[in-house]
Parts: C-alpha cells; sequence; structure tokens
C-alpha cells in the first residue's frame, strides 16, 4: 500500500481533472457521481498515506523511479500527509456544494452539463495542484504544481463573471507575480548548489558561502509565498477574491488554498532553509507581519458591513495567526500553526458555505439580512454558531485548542516578540467576539423588521430554504468536525508532533 | 554578470509595469516581460563556456564539460508553458471584463465598481 | 458593497511613490546577490557539476534519447511535464469557463471567428500551407528525441497550423457562415476539449499503467514493451510526447477559439456588427 498511495495520491486528481470535462463533453450529462467518487478516492488515498505514514514512518516515494536529486521525489511524513487530508476533505465538501449551483454565487444550478463538468474539472484540477504542492520534495516541481492550483483557482474564481472577472484577473497578476518571484528565488539556489531536492538543498547550503546572493533568494521564495499565503501587508488580493468567488469554490479556497502557501513556507524556511542566516531572519520578519497581519485583519473585520467580506478579513487575522507559529518555529508554535490551520480551514469553510448559501437566499450580504435566520433555520444556523464560536476561540471547538497552543508557545518564545504575540492573539479573539456576536445576534435575538439595515420587506424575499441541501450538508458536517477536532486536540498533537522533530527539521526549542 | 543584470533589470521592469501602468492589458504584457526575465535567468546559469548545446551527435560517450547544463533549459521550456498558458487565461478573463465593463483602465474599471 | 473603498486617487499616488522607491532597491538588491553567484559561463560552478553531469553523460544510455533535454524533460523529471501539461490544460479550461459556456448559452456555440479575413490570396496560401505546417509539426514531435522538438513544440505548430485555418476560413461548423467553399477542416470547440482531455488521460494512463506493472507512476522502465530497459523508455518517452502533443494541440485550439469569439454578457459576440464599438 504504502509503494502505489502516493503515486494515486497525486495522478487521480489530474485524471479526474480531465475525465470529468470529457465524459461532460461526451454525453452531455451530470458529472456529479463521477467527482464525489473520485474525490472520495483521493480523500481515501490521503487518509491511507496519513495512517500508513504514522504507523510506519514517513514515506519517500521517487516519482518515475529515479532517485532524488536527479528524480522528483514526493515526500509523506505527518506534517504533509496531515494537510493532504485536509485538502482531499475539504475538496469532497466542495464538490458535493457544487451540486448546486456551481454558478453565480450559487444562484442557479449550472447552465449546462458541459459546464458543470468544467467546473468539477477545474476544482478537480485545483485539488490536484494543492496536493502536489503538499507532496513534492523538489522546489522547481513546487513552482509547477503551484501554478497548477493558481490556474484552476482562477478559473474557479472567474466562473462568477462581472466583478469576479475582475477579482480573478487582480488575483492572477497577483499570483503570478508571487510564482515568478518564487521561481526567481529558486534559480538562485540552483545558481548556488545545482540541485532542486530539498534534502540535497538542506545538505548542500550549508557550506555555502554566498551570504548576499543567499539572502536574495530567501527573500524572493519567502515574498512569493506569503504573496500566495496573504501574509500582511501582501494580502491585497484575498478580499476580492473570496468575496466574488462563487459560494462552492469560495467555501473550498478561503478554507484551504492560502493554508497550502503557508504550508510551503514552513517547509521551506523552516525546515530547507533553516540552516541558513537569511533564513532566520526572514523567520523572525514573518512572525512580527503575522502580528501586524493578525490585528490588521481583525480591525478590518469588524469596519465591515457584508458578512462575507467580513469573512474574508477575519482570513487574512488567521493566516497571520498561522504565520505567528511558523514565525516562532518551536514544537509548540509549529503545533499551534498546524492545529489553527485545520481548525480554521473547517470553520471558514464551514461560514463560507453557510454565508455565500445565505446571500444568494436572502439576496443580500448586509448584516441586516440575517435577522430572523435563526428561527427559519435553527439547525444551519446551530452549525454557523459552533464555526463562530470555533472563530472566536471558544472550548471546546477546535479553534481554543490552536489558539492555546499558540499562546503558550509565545509565553515560551519570550521576549518583545513573545509578548507582541500574546497581545495580539488576545486582542484578535475579543475582535473577533466583536464580529461574530454581531452576526450571530442578528440571527438569533433579532427580527426581520427591526433590523436597522434590512433592505425590502420579508415577503419580497425569494421562497424556498435558506440554505439548499448541497450547502446545507457541508455546514453541519464541517460544524460537527469543529467540535470532534476540538474534543480529540490531544491525540493529534502526539501523532504531528513527533515526526515534525524526528524528521530533517530543526526544532529550536525543547517539546513540551 | 552582465546576462545576470540583464534579468535583473527586465524583472525590475516587469514588476514596476505590473504595479504602476494604468491600462490592465499593459499590467499583462508587463508580467510577461517580468516572466522572460526568470526565463534569461535561468537559461544563462545552462551555459557553460566552450561546450555545445545539449544534443548527443555521433562519436564516443559523451563528457559533461562538452554540453551545456540541459536541466535548465528543460525547467525553462516548462515555466515557458506556464507563463503561455497564464497569458491565454488572462487574455480570456480581459476580453470578459473588456465587454462587460468596456474599459480595460484600472481607475475607470474602479470607478464603474464602486 | 461592504464599507467604502479609501479614495482610489490618493492611494495610487501613494503606491507610485512606494513604486518610485521599491524597484530601484529591488534591482540592486537582485545585483548584488548576482555578485555572488559563480561566472556566467563557468563550467566549474555547482550548476554544472553537481547534479546535470548524470543527465548528460548516461542520459543516452538510461533513456535512449540523444537530445538531453528531452530525456530530462520526458523521463527524469517527467512528472513536473505531467504538471506542465495540466497547466496548459487548466488554461484551456478557464477560458472554456470564462467564455464559451458562459451565459444561458446551452451549447459550446460555433468555433472560430466570426468575420474570417477570406480572400483569394490567402486562400490558395493557406491551401498550400496548411498541409505542410501540419505536417511539419508531426516531424517535430516524433524527431524530438533526436533533435530540438518534441510535444510541446508540435503541438503549438499544429495548433498554429489549425488558427491558421481558422483565421483566413472562419467558423469550423456548428452553424457558421463560411466566407468560402472550402471545406470546414479543423476540429469544433468540442472536439479540441475532448482532444486536450484525452492527452492528459494518455500521459497519466502511460503513468498508472508503470505502476500496474510493479512501478512507481511514470516509471516507464517497467512497461512490458521490450527486453532493453533504454528501448522501453524511448518508447514510452514517444507515448508521452504524443499525448503532450494532442494537449497543447487541443488547448491552443480551445484557447483561440475561446478567445476569439469573445462573449458578451448578452451572449452576442464581439466583433458581430452588433456590439458598441464596431
Amino acid at each position: 500500500m504504502r509503494d502505489v498511495l502516493p503515486g494515486l495520491l497525486v495522478a487521480l486528481p489530474l485524471v479526474g481533472a480531465a475525465l470529468v470535462p470529457l465524459l461532460a463533453a461526451l454525453f452531455r450529462r451530470t458529472t456529479r457521481g463521477a467527482a464525489l467518487a473520485l474525490h472520495a478516492a483521493i480523500f481515501a488515498a490521503a487518509l491511507g498515506l496519513f495512517g500508513s505514514s504514522a504507523a510506519d514512518g514517513p514515506i519517500r516515494y521517487a516519482v518515475g523511479g529515479w532517485p532524488g536529486p536527479w528524480g522528483i521525489e514526493l515526500w509523506f511524513d505527518g506534517l504533509s500527509t496531515l494537510i493532504a487530508v485536509l485538502v482531499a476533505g475539504m475538496a469532497c465538501f466542495a464538490s458535493f456544494a457544487q451540486t448546486f449551483g456551481a454558478d453565480r454565487n450559487g444562484a442557479a444550478p449550472a447552465s449546462t452539463p458541459l459546464r458543470e463538468g468544467l467546473l468539477r474539472g477545474a476544482l478537480l484540477l485545483l485539488v490536484g495542484g494543492l496536493l502536489g504542492i503538499v507532496a513534492t520534495r523538489d522546489v522547481f516541481n513546487l513552482f509547477v504544481f503551484l501554478e497548477i492550483s493558481s490556474l484552476a483557482a482562477y478559473t474557479l474564481v472567474a466562473s462568477g463573471g462581472g466583478r469576479a472577472s475582475v477579482a480573478a484577473f487582480r488575483y492572477l497578476l497577483a499570483g503570478t507575480a508571487a510564482g515568478s518571484l518564487y521561481l526567481f528565488g529558486v534559480g538562485f539556489l540552483y545558481a548556488l548548489t545545482g540541485t532542486l531536492n530539498m534534502d540535497d538543498l538542506a545538505a548542500r547550503l550549508p557550506s555555502v558561502e554566498a551570504d548576499a546572493a543567499l539572502t536574495v533568494a530567501v527573500v524572493l521564495i519567502a515574498v512569493g509565498l506569503s504573496i500566495k499565503a496573504a501574509l500582511f501587508p501582501l494580502h491585497g488580493w484575498l478580499p476580492d477574491t473570496y468575496v466574488y468567488t462563487p459560494t462552492p469554490a469560495a467555501g473550498f479556497i478561503a478554507a484551504v488554498m492560502a493554508k497550502v502557501s503557508a504550508y510551503a513556507l514552513l517547509r521551506l524556511l523552516g525546515e530547507v532553509l533553516a540552516g541558513t542566516t537569511a533564513g532566520a531572519v526572514v523567520l523572525e520578519i514573518t512572525l512580527w507581519l503575522g502580528i501586524l497581519g493578525v490585528l490588521v485583519g481583525g480591525i478590518l473585520a469588524v469596519a465591515q458591513r457584508a458578512v462575507t467580506r467580513m469573512l474574508a478579513w477575519s482570513s487574512i487575522s488567521a493566516m497571520g495567526m498561522i504565520l505567528i507559529g511558523v514565525g516562532m518555529g518551536s514544537a509548540l508554535a509549529i503545533t499551534g500553526a498546524l492545529f489553527h490551520m485545520a481548525a480554521h480551514a473547517l470553520a471558514k469553510g464551514c461560514l463560507f458555505f453557510g454565508a455565500g448559501g445565505i446571500r444568494t437566499s436572502e439576496d443580500g450580504d448586509e448584516l441586516g439580512r440575517w435577522a430572523g435566520l435563526g428561527s427559519r433555520a435553527p439547525w444551519t444556523l446551530a452549525a454557523l454558531t459552533v464555526a463562530a464560536l470555533s472563530m472566536i476561540g471558544i472550548p471546546p471547538t477546535a479553534g481554543f485548542f490552536s489558539k492555546y497552543y499558540l499562546l503558550s508557545a509565545s509565553i515560551e518564545a519570550g521576549g518583545p516578540a513573545g509578548i507582541a504575540a500574546f497581545a495580539a492573539i488576545i486582542l484578535s479573539s475579543l475582535l473577533a467576539t466583536v464580529y461574530f456576536l454581531r452576526v450571530l445576534e442578528a440571527a438569533w435575538f433579532r427580527t426581520p423588521g427591526d433590523a436597522p439595515d434590512a433592505a425590502g420587506d420579508p415577503a419580497s424575499r425569494p421562497p424556498g430554504p435558506v440554505l439548499p441541501r448541497p450547502l446545507a450538508v457541508p455546514v453541519v458536517g464541517l460544524a460537527v468536525l469543529v467540535l470532534l477536532t476540538g474534543i480529540f486536540a490531544r491525540p493529534f498533537e502526539r501523532h504531528v508532533l513527533p515526526d515534525w522533530e524526528s524528521g530533517t527539521a530543526r526544532i529550536s526549542a525543547p517539546a513540551p | 554578470m552582465t546576462t545576470y543584470a540583464f534579468a535583473a533589470a527586465l524583472f525590475t521592469i516587469g514588476l514596476a509595469g505590473m504595479a504602476l501602468l494604468p491600462n490592465l492589458l499593459r499590467k499583462l504584457l508587463a508580467m510577461n516581460v517580468m516572466q522572460v526575465a526568470v526565463i534569461v535567468f535561468f537559461v544563462s546559469l545552462a551555459f557553460k563556456d566552450g561546450a555545445t548545446v545539449p544534443i548527443l551527435g555521433q562519436g564516443g560517450a559523451p563528457v559533461a564539460a562538452e554540453f551545456m547544463n540541459p536541466l535548465p533549459h528543460t525547467l525553462m521550456l516548462t515555466a515557458i508553458v506556464v507563463s503561455v498558458s497564464t497569458t491565454g487565461l488572462a487574455l480570456g478573463l480581459l476580453v470578459r471584463i473588456r465587454s462587460r465593463f468596456e474599459t480595460l483602465n484600472e481607475r475607470r474599471l474602479l470607478d464603474k465598481l464602486r | 458593497m461592504g464599507a467604502s473603498p479609501p479614495p482610489r486617487h490618493e492611494a495610487t499616488r501613494v503606491r507610485r511613490l512606494l513604486g518610485a522607491a521599491a524597484f530601484p532597491a529591488l534591482f540592486t538588491g537582485l545585483v548584488l546577490g548576482m555578485a555572488e553567484l559563480p561566472e556566467f559561463g563557468d563550467p566549474a560552478s555547482p550548476a554544472s557539476t553537481h547534479v546535470s553531469p548524470r543527465f548528460i553523460e548516461d542520459a543516452a544510455a538510461e533513456t535512449g534519447a540523444a537530445n538531453m533535454v528531452t530525456a530530462v524533460l520526458a523521463d527524469y523529471r517527467g512528472y513536473d511535464t505531467l504538471g506542465e501539461t495540466a497547466v496548459i490544460f487548466a488554461a484551456g479550461l478557464g477560458c472554456l469557463v470564462i467564455l464559451a459556456a458562459a451565459g444561458g448559452r446551452p451549447n459550446l456555440p460555433a468555433a472560430g471567428m466570426s468575420h474570417p479575413f477570406g480572400s483569394v490570396i490567402l486562400d490558395t496560401a493557406t491551401r498550400i500551407l496548411v498541409p505542410v505546417v501540419l505536417l511539419f509539426a508531426v516531424y517535430v514531435l516524433i524527431h524530438g528525441h533526436i533533435s530540438p522538438g518534441g510535444g510541446f513544440q508540435g503541438g503549438v505548430l499544429f495548433g498554429s497550423g489549425l488558427i491558421m485555418m481558422r483565421l483566413v476560413w472562419g467558423p469550423a461548423h456548428e452553424g457558421g457562415a463560411r466566407q468560402s467553399d472550402v471545406p470546414a477542416f479543423g476540429p469544433s470547440l468540442r472536439s479540441s476539449l475532448i482532444l486536450a482531455c484525452a492527452g492528459i488521460l494518455g500521459y497519466a494512463g502511460i503513468g498508472l499503467a508503470a505502476m500496474a506493472f510493479g512501478g512507481e507512476f511514470l516509471n516507464y522502465g517497467t512497461l512490458p514493451l521490450g527486453s532493453d530497459p533504454a528501448h522501453v523508455r524511448e518508447l514510452a518517452t514517444l507515448g508521452i510526447e504524443a499525448a503532450v502533443f494532442l494537449t497543447v494541440a487541443g488547448t491552443v485550439g480551445v484557447l483561440f477559439d475561446t478567445i476569439s469569439i469573445g462573449m458578451r454578457e448578452d451572449g452576442v459576440p464581439i466583433g458581430s456588427g452588433r456590439g458598441p464599438r464596431e
């Protein structure tokens, strides 16, 4: 199993991305079943790898039978398989959501089976790109899969039409600049070492005596990946992209896309480039920018009146928090960062599916549209409430534990950065309380009439449920997962941590 | 060094154009300039004094010093394809934006979106 | 929607000032870093001595390809190339989603320019040139092993042959009014899409077949095509180059057709004489 699953994990999404549009073009029928089966198979492969790497140690896989540094290797340890499970699992929910309204913010089912097939193909391609980034042990291969995921994401964003195409174009400019910066940095590394394999790089970099060139390489790579990870102040592409993307894709992109880039940043800065002076300095800068991002994202989220835009800014805050963990680099901090990736992906996916669906059914995105939803759709709103509580960080949801780990790591780190990180995380939780309670209060305790900014009377709203089933199922399912992840936080920590330490990773601080 | 600096200059010009030019199509062209800069950089890394193109001719066993490094060429073939694909998709987006908003000027576009 | 954005013109001015300082700094930084890189053309640089010598000295024996770039591209780093094929496929998929299948159109519209540049001279020249271009494309594909060329180059050439026909003769079929009596030749948009999908499936299929025979993904050496491993790899390389060819040719067709159709939001194609500009 260990010698088959790695190949299947990276091959299946690409096969599916071609197969699903092909079926749609040939038979002009819905491709729902085929796409769901493919996503389930990919998820099963990811789970299998997760279990296998936990039971028998990390897996190294030489694609094409050529070992590194000549060929391209894949690497599955606790870290990469965890992210792979997260990506593949979220993709199952997104594919389910695509059943309803892959188009136009979910306002209508995809207009034709062919278009549905194309959008499903784009989602599979996005999954393939992200899984490729997660799995690879080769810095150039990472670039290729970064671009696959980017192009697929631009497609999904632009499928919203109108404003979404403008958002997609700006995202494309930012994403391509990011990719080119990264590739330029890889060029420097290649010129200095002659290799592209991550293990080989980590072994050869310490003997390189070109500090300025190495610094340029590290900075280019870090800036490139930080743009994709929406690290403040390189987050400009994020709000419009998240807001105008059609709901099924938005739930997926908001949940995992930036996090996979943060994972790549962790791999490269925390592991491959960790032996270099420049790497340490850049990590320190990442930490401080993360602190700033947490605060700026939180403050601007409070300033928003549209719910999806508020969620987008809250994502910038969350990415800052993950990068605080990456920047601190201690075992505890990395646990916190990983846990926050998982917790935030589940909760934010849930919220985006929910808020996007409500934006469609209530014909608007303003806070007032949420008035009275609690009595109309108690289960859905209960699920969204769980996700919101996790975003704030209230036990026993997953969000509490990630913040707990990150706070402990800040205390452990000490110094000005530790204190600042501690304060920023606390403050951002307070801000999250403000902006999420506002929404929850409108949903549960207000009636449509007395909301100050409710536009139009309830009678004029389109009839039908608050959330169609293809969106309601992911929302409720993700909320349950948020709770389960919180309850089973300890086993999770035990699985991922030892692996990260026993790998080639550098862990500066002792494990707790 | 001159070729390296040339690549650096192209990259800077491209990135500056992407940030500062007002028209989206020009931004796209500047983006292409930036991508070409990276390609120039990699290909110049492949160069070896006194070596020939990395295609085996007649004769005995090949010696590494006699041929250019094929790896950067391969990587850049990939990068060129990536650049072409991104440009194709971007042009599609521009056609869509132009037909919907009837302008590609960034400022006018933002005014219409407000 | 949302909070009112900050005054744009003020923001632009700040950005310009920042840019004026940032870009010279970027250039200086890059050049300072480059000063420490190995000299241009240095045969003793790490890039020339570490990994690449194997590609030069052993590629022909290990993979059967005299063109070392092809050997690295299709074999040592064949996984990259699968990714690269997926990238170009993604672009085709994207343009279809953004342009062709947009709006309420039930099916793919007729492919090609709505206003072709037909004339006797163009028509005759195209009749002579197109077969040569298409044949040359296939030559470039097959000859990629021993000379510059391969699936990408061949596919792009093939696609450009198709584009030439589209430019001169207009839409392939499905109701497009052609301006000459030349019989329709060249794939419709739907066929182009099917071609592109088939290429990806072929490439990944060869990789998965290698897994079925007990090797790693894309390890062509395990395929039961002969006894000499280098020859087997050579055959498989030709197979994946052909798959790349299909995807690239199909995607070039998709890109040209979708962008040239350029649907408006209301479904009226740009350049049909009914737009606001024309």
